[in-house]
């Protein structure tokens, strides 16, 4: 973009009056990824065998609820998606995995892991909006994925699914430009989009597998991990807050 | 072995005995505080030590050599008190009106503190001094002689706020008429029962004189930032004529330009007036965003990167703003402090659409013709494509510089003279460093496009005169080199006192220079940063201040001031020479890594304007009282004449050029070669 010289006056004049510069500085306050919440969760106590959720830490406030491991029983998209809870499971000290009833799914708070056990056919992970009123979100950096085949690719989906239950799809491994490669072997999905959370409602991203079926038995078929590239935020999934959690 | 007694500002004292020379190194944890000091060691036994604080937590001290732990102490101080460590040494101002300032180094073991206020906790006590007559601590009550006798006498100074750290608890002294020249002050705190061993610290007399104000050459301090224009007179009076404004006060900033200061629009300029603003911009606008070759964002420091390509909404605001102020107050110079924090990811950026579009406009007018490839397509292996990779790089450059003349165009035309000694608006940006490859260029954005878009660079001075002088010569030398036709202003930024004032032997420190420490190393560096020239003077900075820096400073301006005419207009000799009657030194370390070998001892350089020219001769390590003899090609006869003392030195002709001018405790002669 170039300012020819006789346009800058009205360029300045019509462009700049309604933007307040100090008082209204924009909210970005990152969250931190879900890998490290677990992490902090297990170690202060507020996670527990049974639990399916466990709080965000944002800014030094918990907000109790909102992080959860989800296996997809079945569905092809997110629109019927049957999604089920993962539960976590306590091993010895400040250890641990979610895992859905059958192991079908798993993390092991590194990776969330896909196994051909006829239970699921997917794995997902999701925010709750903690706050009162509606919350601006942004997602940004990536989802490392291992056994990944491009020619077969699996399902990703970034969708929300808000207090009714209705579902909206933000982001899905068909878009254009979904995947980036490092080292020309490393496949990431692609996290960048901007989010409206509705009160009480859900930020979902997915990895499904629909054919995870025809594959043999209780052999590890997708994965994918949380915590690659640690403090590369490139690599890391990452939600930002763009507006403050209202209590 | 135990520290019973630890102590904030003990000394870490070891002695190794190394078979062959080698590298040893010191760490010491204390809190959050972690403190590593590197010892290059010789052969033999030999004594080290590093001084270092902690804090009420624990404090661990690891000692390595080749390679493994050969020390490791734990230890803890124990007990509530309240502590000041004072400096190693001082120096005490003999004027009244500019009193020296003493920075203690705190430390209290009481619950409580403010952490963000550097432990900050309310409590009643007072610091004890024994001082020699004619040594006043300002706030303090004489309440007694001293035990030590000789004219001396206690003082006490009551404080309300005890710290754990440095910097926070100021207190300041001066001296008056009958104040010796040199002894000791001793200090100590008392809290309640509790009495602080006493400690002490050298002081030295300095007194200076008025220097009047610079008119062509703004000299200005970092970290100055006067409330009231009889503030800033107060300073004028030694010299600083150039105010660095950060504020959008308009009446403030124009009190100043009424009462004779130039105005620069910094430090730390960023559009806007927030510092950070290259940090938060990214932050409150995905389009500022910096993405790398895959569509990634790209961090930076404190978040996303900053996009060069960026002009949106922040850029246009920050600009209106800046150029309101502007309009106002007429400011016209615009201080950038960057350096590399801005783009600490240069070599992935920026591959934005709005980044993109810009290089293939750039492309295809610099060479029509040849096939547009996406960057995003030849940057992912730019060994198969070597000329695109070249242009890729080139335009980075372009693109940085384009956001500076985008913003220097949008400022546009500015009323009046301007508020500095040159027309605007214009810009300019701390430290310079030459690109020497395209490597260099891709990872910092930073070539030959960019320099031309600032007209000054900032340039350090913080350690030795010696240094300082070695790496402005090898800086012309690689302007030369590498930025042919380029016109590169620099704008000399020395320190009040070396930054290895106080370093210990095998110190290997950034600044550590082996050249000898002197008295007058602030004059010097300002009289070879002026015969090279340097057309401004920046010290960094002015908490750092010193009585003995401003007799330097104050000295050097007064010679300044003769020959400043010259200093902004010269150009730089060729065939100036100088007889090595002292020899080679074998080896010189550059900006502590450029090893150059058989550098010469004496230096001589110096610049040139009509008849008159201005030269630096300098030798800072044998510190020998000889002749140097120089050799100055000039026109016709000419006078040469020392600029500080005006005495006269010699009078040379074009078929006898060489001159004799005496080294003896001046190190550095700034001299004035003036022909008929």
């Amino acid at each position: 973009m170039s300012f020819p010289n006789g346009k800058i006056a009205v360029l300045l004049c019509t462009v700049l009056p309604a933007l307040p510069l100090r008082g209204a500085e924009p909210l970005y306050e990152p969250i931190p990824d879900i890998h490290a919440a677990a992490r902090a969760a297990l170690k202060s106590g507020a996670l527990k065998n049974g639990q399916t959720s466990f709080p965000a830490v944002i800014k030094g406030k918990n907000c109790p609820g909102t992080w959860e491991f989800w296996g997809i029983e079945k569905g092809r998209t997110p629109a019927d998606f049957k999604l089920i809870p993962m539960k976590f499971r306590a091993q010895g000290v400040n250890k641990g995995q979610f895992l859905t009833s059958r192991g079908g799914c798993f993390t092991d708070l590194n990776f969330g892991r896909l196994r051909n056990l006829g239970e699921v056919g997917g794995i997902a992970f999701s925010f709750r909006n903690p706050s009162k009123g509606a919350l601006e979100m942004e997602l940004d950096g990536g989802l490392r994925l291992y056994s990944f085949d491009p020619a077969k690719p699996f399902d990703l989906f970034v969708f929300t699914v808000d207090s009714d239950g209705k579902r909206k799809v933000i982001a899905t491994s068909a878009d254009k430009d979904a995947f980036f490669v490092i080292g020309g072997a490393r496949h990431y999905f692609r996290l960048s989009a901007e989010i409206r959370l509705e009160k009480g409602a859900r930020v979902f991203v997915a990895l499904n597998d629909p054919e995870l079926a025809k594959s043999p038995p209780k052999k590890t078929k997708a994965v994918f991990c949380l915590n690659e590239g640690h403090r590369k935020w490139a690599f890391l999934p990452r939600f930002i807050l763009r507006s403050p959690i209202k209590n | 072995m135990k520290f019973p007694d630890l102590r904030p500002d003990d000394k870490v004292k070891f002695a190794l005995d190394m078979e062959k020379d080698g590298k040893a190194a010191l760490e010491i944890v204390s809190g959050r505080n972690r403190f590593y000091r590197d010892y290059v060691c010789k052969a033999g036994c030999s004594e080290y030590e590093a001084s270092y604080r902690t804090d009420r937590k624990r404090c661990a001290v690891k000692l390595f050599c080749g390679g493994r732990v050969v020390y490791a102490h734990e230890a803890m101080p124990r007990g509530d008190f309240i502590e000041v460590y004072g400096p190693e040494s001082c120096f005490i101002s003999a004027v009244r009106e500019m009193p020296t300032g003493i920075f203690w180094n705190q430390f209290h073991t009481l619950p409580g503190g403010n952490p963000k206020r550097g432990g900050a906790v309310k409590v009643d006590y007072e610091i004890l001094f024994d001082l020699p007559a004619g040594i006043a601590v300002e706030g303090a009550k004489k309440v007694g002689p001293s035990p030590r006798g000789n004219g001396r006498y206690a003082a006490s100074s009551p404080q309300k706020t005890a710290f754990a750290a440095k910097n926070w608890l100021k207190n300041t002294i001066y001296a008056e008429k009958d104040a010796p020249a040199a002894g000791k002050i001793y200090y100590r705190v008392q809290w309640g029962k509790f009495l602080q061993a006493e400690r002490s610290f050298d002081f030295k007399v300095c007194a200076f004189a008025p220097a009047k104000p610079l008119k062509l050459i703004p000299v200005s301090m970092y970290n100055y930032f006067p409330k009231s224009v009889a503030e800033a007179e107060q300073v004028r009076k030694f010299g600083i004529n150039t105010i660095l404004y950060r504020g959008f006060d308009v009446k403030l900033a124009r009190a100043f330009r009424d009462a004779g200061f130039f105005l620069i629009r910094g430090g730390y300029f960023w559009p806007g007036g927030d510092s950070e603003g290259y940090i938060k911009w990214p932050k409150w606008d995905r389009t500022a965003r910096a993405l790398d070759v895959n569509g990634n964002t790209v961090f930076g420091k404190g978040g996303p990167q900053f996009s060069p390509s960026y002009r949106g909404k922040y850029f246009l605001d920050a600009v209106k703003k800046e150029r309101e102020f502007a309009l106002a107050t007429g400011i016209s110079h615009f201080a950038f402090d960057m350096e590399k924090y801005i783009m600490p990811n240069a070599a992935l950026a920026c591959f934005r659409p709005e980044s993109i579009a810009r290089f293939e406009k750039w492309f295809g007018e610099k060479y029509p013709g040849k096939k547009w490839i996406s960057p995003r397509v030849f940057e992912q292996t730019p060994g198969k494509f070597p000329d695109y990779h070249r242009a890729w790089v080139e335009f980075k450059d372009h693109n940085f510089a384009s956001f500076f003349l985008d913003f220097k165009r949008l400022m546009g035309k500015l009323p009046g003279k301007g508020s500095v000694p040159w027309p605007g608006p214009t810009i300019s940006e701390w430290s310079f460093g030459v690109p020497e490859n395209l490597e260099d260029i891709n990872s910092t954005m930073r070539g030959p496009e960019f320099i031309k878009a600032f007209s000054w660079f900032e340039r350090s001075a913080y350690s030795s005169a010696d240094r300082n002088v070695r790496e402005l010569l090898h800086l012309r030398g690689m302007v030369k080199k590498h930025l042919p036709g380029i016109q590169v202003n620099i704008i000399a930024c020395p320190s009040p006192e070396r930054l290895d004032l106080h370093s210990g032997p095998g110190d290997t420190g950034y600044y550590v220079s082996p050249a000898p420490k002197l008295e007058n190393e602030l004059k010097y560096k300002i009289f070879d940063s002026m015969a090279f020239g340097c057309r401004g003077i920046s010290v960094w900075y002015y908490p750092a201040m010193t009585a003995r820096a401003w007799k330097n400073l104050t000295e050097a301006l007064r010679a300044v001031g003769k020959v400043e005419h010259i200093v902004v207009a010269g150009k730089a000799i060729e065939g100036l020479k100088c007889k090595q009657t002292l020899g080679y030194l074998p080896q010189v370390l550059l900006h502590n890594r450029l090893l150059l070998k058989d550098q010469p001892k004496i230096l001589v350089h110096g610049i040139r304007k009509g008849k008159e020219a201005l030269l630096a001769v300098s030798e800072y390590n044998d510190l020998k009282t000889f002749d140097a003899e120089v050799t100055c090609p000039v026109r016709s006869e000419a006078q040469v004449i020392d600029v500080e003392s005006g005495e006269k030195v010699a009078v040379i002709t074009p078929g006898k050029p060489e001159f004799k001018v005496r080294l003896d405790g001046r190190r550095c002669r700034l001299l004035l070669v003036k022909e008929k």
